[in-house]
């Protein structure tokens, strides 16, 4: 009998800590940047900055030649948007002395952020 | 019971109260920086970071992702091990600093550190041939090895306690 009751306690103890994590959702982040105004493009890439953890970088293509960069990253968090910031060369980041672009997740687990390179 | 109470709970007290007071500065530090930075980082206390957006006593969800890297038991149980190591910081931190369960708090602290220097940062320490990467962990480590020890000296609430126990 205790030992029945040992393992109902383990159980509980093992349930507790199983709801104890932050919850997460999937969400797919679609970015496309236009890069029309901009010379001489060799890459693009999205510096991607969600809360507590370390910056990713995702590169952005322009697969059909119309100077509009896209990209795809599926992240599992528990908040509702990132902050993100985009590169051209590596090496010119823009919105210098401005703040990260907020993109803010949609209810369906997909999102679409369009924006122009260097513009609010 | 109380015998068993009494182990755990007593402190060892050293000859003087200034060197009570030597002992208990680092566990002070250790414990205050353990409880609002290292734990509350990754643990819901009432001082965590809001824009973590945790509840109380629920572990960021990355940290049981990073347990699981650890492999072997850690792989099979990532969220107990996780919720037990962020525990151990944010709460053993706050009762090192408290000196309240001490030996106890001590030693979920070692254990957590342990585990961070041999099987989170190691690969730190083969990388760059160094073991500068380690040394926060290896701090946290003696600190709780010796109020593991010792326990809370005069400085803490479990000397008022056994004081009381007699």
């Amino acid at each position: 009998m205790k030992r029945i009751f040992s393992i109902i306690y383990l159980i509980d103890f093992a349930i507790i800590l199983q709801s104890c994590v932050q919850n997460t959702k999937e969400q797919t982040v679609i970015f496309e940047v236009d890069m029309k105004a901009e010379t001489n493009v060799k890459s693009v890439h999205a510096i991607i900055n969600v809360i507590s953890q370390d910056n990713q970088k995702l590169e952005l293509r322009d697969e059909d030649l119309d100077s509009i960069y896209k990209g795809e990253i599926v992240l599992d968090i528990p908040f509702g948007e990132i902050k993100t910031k985009f590169v051209k060369n590596d090496s010119e980041m823009e919105l210098t002395d401005k703040d990260s672009r907020v993109v803010k997740f949609s209810e369906s687990g997909k999102t679409v952020y369009t924006a122009v390179f260097n513009k609010l | 019971m109380k015998k068993i109470l009494k182990i755990i709970i007593e402190p060892i007290l050293q000859k003087t109260w200034f060197a009570d007071f030597i002992l208990f500065t680092p566990r002070l530090i250790c414990g205050f920086y353990l409880t609002k930075d290292f734990g509350a980082d990754k643990f819901g206390m009432p001082w965590s970071p809001v824009e973590r957006e945790m509840g109380l006593f629920e572990v960021i969800y990355w940290f049981p992702r990073d347990v699981e890297a650890y492999g072997g038991v850690f792989a099979e149980f990532p969220v107990f091990f996780a919720w037990m190591g962020a525990f151990a910081e944010a709460v053993g931190g706050l009762l090192l600093l408290l000196g309240f369960n001490t030996r106890i708090s001590g030693f979920l602290i070692v254990c957590t550190m342990l585990v961070a220097i041999f099987f989170q940062k190691w690969q730190q320490v083969i990388e760059w041939g160094s073991i500068w990467g380690i040394l926060p962990a290896m701090g946290f480590l003696w600190v709780g090895l010796y109020a593991m020890i010792l326990g809370s000296g005069r400085f803490g609430i479990d000397y008022l306690i056994s004081k009381n126990m007699k």
